[in-house]
């Protein structure tokens, strides 16, 4: 045998559990290779980034306190994640966003107390350089450039839910308001879940969003699933993070409470591939559907596959954290037969969207319309309507605009936010994986149901 | 806690061996060049991940992708097959020694810290190679042998082996057991043996060092590319990160069975295996991690040299 040696063992031990730690910290390894990004809007960032971070110091002093700034661009911060597994939902987000704000430049830009501006989309992407997925950290980086630059007057996203627990903090003691296209997680926002003291420490409401929450896409999916599939048997499972664990809960609870039985709930860290001995576990509780709270960037794809493979033949369904291209291509034939909510409305069911959806195919983006689309669309545009409505250019006249928002029409509806900055234009749609009318694998729209104020 | 079934735990130990049999390869790499020049090859994993591109690669020359898997004919499966691991082993064996060309040998005589280093330095530009060639994210692995199982009824349940497990353990114990002949009977095995012992007197035995130690690293990565494919064909889905935490789970396996100990290597990826499916099933999946390396800290506590390392005398 080769040499054998007693030595390192321990410093070896240690070694791979720190490794281990950052692992789980990040997600995966940092490279340094660029992110690729193919927009107009993003060509600027590298220049505006370094702008930003040497005016920190007067930036910091003037804006906190709500100062006006001068310069003829009104900069729109934008933090999406567009690279790894998470670029199939969020460039096509971002290209909603990113029509906005042409089209506004296009008639003119935005007039501020009798002084008109451009605007300018200030893109960072909040997957780390050579990341796969959205990660926190990179998202509070981002908040500290938006923070910094004084002409960023307002901030569209994050997508995912624990990006934006990093970035409400920041923001709101900053006092730069936010919307978010996507976000779903309900303790974000509403004070009886007891986190909001976290997230808005000011007590000022700075962060808005346009999706409906998990305590009501959770449950529309169970009642979808227990009502309208006749599915009384689930076995449920969660990539552990903030969104995927609380729409799993949320799940969980209706489920339970329609009369469903919940055979296990189980959490699966982000970065396991191999799901065949889970799956082995839920195949023998003998489920009839598995709900799988979580992202497809957090290998919810692959477990889909593994189901197949460890002879489970039953649906899949998930939030709107799988809705996306990146679902249907990793999993392949394997995807169909998997259901997914998204917490807003099918733009392509609604009047009020047609111009918007011809305007996007006209536009020439790389990517088709997405799920999240409309909403990115939507939250430009509201941003932008915000602004135009602003006393003067500050972000505190913007925040203040931004919370009297009412009645705003829009590709989604009608929209007008509540005292938590949480949209009264609540609605679920629901899709299943199949081929679709060209004979393509596609989300396919199946239904969608709209929810009254409460 | 309910228990599981015995179709269920059966099913778990099968799930345990495949998984184990990929970890077992791959630590392989990491404990035959730990045992040749007590070097923490952190580059391996990259080198497996790089194995898996080269053999979808490959394999999508005779038409097998993610819409049009599996030959029909057997013997074309069987040819397609051979062809495939005979291809990305050498690609992953020649990489290997690439990289203990350039990266490695020029620091034979350096402070040990400087080719661990050198080594990690290689697993990012791999990665990068990776990410850059076929993108960052999952892509689809598709199914070289069709997905078949075997079914054997336990009481009312049933136990579903997948054809692919068992294939995936007969091919890894091949390459077990040839890896020992090699070893134990040949002449270069001999020589790697000399080599590992005392490079200096090995080279006065008429040994040439420096293609001994080629020899391991083309062995090792041409191994870790074996692995690659079973993996791929197993888990179905591969990314350029997934070098990382296989590397890891195969370098501690490779640890927990006595760095530089070949069956130990084997055993450890077996135990590793074992340790993650008796976990998902006993307990649930988010504690697997914690379990793992609990049972890696405990195994060294009392087992410093790990489970079939020997104590030897440190050298002072």
């Amino acid at each position: 045998m080769l040499r054998k040696s007693s030595k390192l063992s321990l410093l070896v031990a240690s070694l791979s559990l720190a490794g281990s730690i950052i692992m789980s910290a990040c997600g995966g390894p940092a490279a340094s290779t660029p992110v690729p990004t193919n927009t107009t809007g993003a060509a600027t960032d590298v220049a505006t980034a370094t702008t930003g971070t040497t005016d920190t110091a007067t930036a910091t002093t003037g804006t906190t306190t709500g100062g006006t700034f001068e310069g003829n661009t009104i900069k729109i911060g934008v933090d999406l994640p567009v690279s790894g597994g998470d670029a199939s939902i969020g460039l096509p987000t971002r290209n909603g966003m990113e029509l906005a704000i042409r089209q506004a430049n296009e008639n003119g830009g935005v007039t501020v107390a009798g002084k008109t501006y451009e605007l300018e989309m200030y893109f960072l992407d909040d997957v780390p350089p050579g990341g796969t997925a959205h990660d926190p950290a990179q998202s509070s980086k981002n908040a500290d450039s938006f923070i910094a630059d004084p002409a960023v007057l307002a901030v569209l996203g994050p997508f995912n839910s624990s990006n934006a627990q990093a970035m409400m903090p920041k923001l709101n003691t900053a006092g730069l308001c936010q919307i978010s296209p996507s976000n779903t997680n309900e303790t974000l926002t509403k004070p009886e879940y007891g986190q909001t003291q976290n997230y808005r420490p000011t007590g000022e409401v700075t962060y808005f969003r346009v999706a409906a929450t998990d305590d009501i896409q959770g449950p529309a999916a169970a009642d979808y699933a227990y009502t309208e599939l006749k599915l009384t048997k689930v076995y449920v499972l969660d990539d552990t993070e903030t969104y995927g664990k609380g729409i799993a809960d949320n799940f969980k609870r209706r489920f339970e409470e329609l009369g469903g039985t919940v055979l296990g709930h189980d959490g699966v860290p982000k970065g396991t591939t191999d799901f065949s001995s889970i799956m082995t576990k839920v195949a023998a509780a003998g489920p009839d559907l598995v709900y799988y709270g979580g992202t497809s960037s957090n290998n919810i794809p692959l477990a889909r596959k593994a189901m197949k493979s460890s002879g489970l033949d039953v649906p899949l369904m998930g939030g709107d954290g799988i809705q996306d291209a990146e679902f249907l291509n990793v999993a392949g034939e394997d995807a169909v037969g998997s259901y997914s909510t998204v917490a807003a409305v099918n733009v392509e069911t609604l009047d009020e969207a047609k111009q918007f959806i011809e305007d996007y195919n006209a536009a020439g983006f790389k990517e088709a319309l997405g799920a999240y689309s409309g909403p990115g669309y939507e939250v430009a545009n509201i941003a932008i309507d915000a602004i135009s409505r602003a006393s003067e250019p500050s972000r505190d006249a913007v925040c203040e605009a931004l919370r009297n928002t009412k009645d705003f029409k829009g590709v989604l509806g009608t929209t007008s936010f509540d005292e938590n900055g949480d949209t009264t234009n609540k609605v679920i749609s629901f899709y299943r994986a199949d081929t679709n009318d060209a004979g393509e694998l596609a989300w396919v729209f199946v239904d969608q149901i709209r929810f009254g104020e409460e | 806690m309910d228990l599981p079934s015995l179709a269920e735990f059966l099913q778990q130990i099968i799930n345990g061996i495949s998984r184990g049999s990929v970890y077992a390869l791959i630590a392989l790499g990491y404990t035959m060049v730990y045992g040749i020049i007590e070097l923490i090859n952190f580059a391996h994993g990259d080198i497996f991940m790089l194995g898996t591109f080269t053999a979808l690669t490959f394999v999508a020359v005779f038409g097998i992708d993610s819409r049009n898997s599996a030959l029909q004919d057997p013997i074309a499966l069987i040819v397609v097959l051979l062809l495939t691991f005979v291809v990305t082993m050498t690609v992953t064996g020649l990489l290997g020694v690439l990289i203990e060309r350039f990266a490695y040998r020029p620091l034979r005589n350096a402070p040990k810290l400087a080719p661990l280093i050198s080594a990690l330095g290689v697993s990012y530009i791999l990665q990068n190679v990776g990410q850059v060639w076929k993108g960052p994210s999952n892509i689809t692995f598709p199914d070289i042998i069709p997905e078949t199982f075997i079914r054997i009824p336990i009481g009312e349940q049933f136990l579903l082996i997948r054809w692919k497990a068992v294939i995936i353990f007969s091919i890894s114990i091949a390459f077990m057991i040839l890896l020992t002949f090699f070893v134990q009977r040949t002449k270069l095995g001999k020589a790697m043996r000399a080599t590992a012992q005392d490079k200096t007197t090995a080279q006065l035995m008429g040994i040439n060092i420096n293609r001994t130690i080629a020899l391991t690293f083309f062995i090792g990565a041409a191994l870790a590319g074996a692995g690659a494919i079973l993996y791929g064909m197993f888990i179905k889905g591969v990314q350029f990160t997934i070098g990382f935490v296989i590397g890891l789970k195969a370098f501690t396996a490779a640890v927990l069975g006595g760095i530089g100990n070949i069956p130990g290597a084997m055993l450890g990826g077996f135990v590793i295996g074992m340790v993650e499916a008796m976990s998902d099933t006993f307990l649930e999946t988010r504690w697997t991690q914690a379990v793992v390396f609990a049972v890696l800290i405990l195994i060294l506590v009392f087992r410093p040299s790990g489970l079939l390392g020997q104590r030897v005398a440190e050298k002072v």
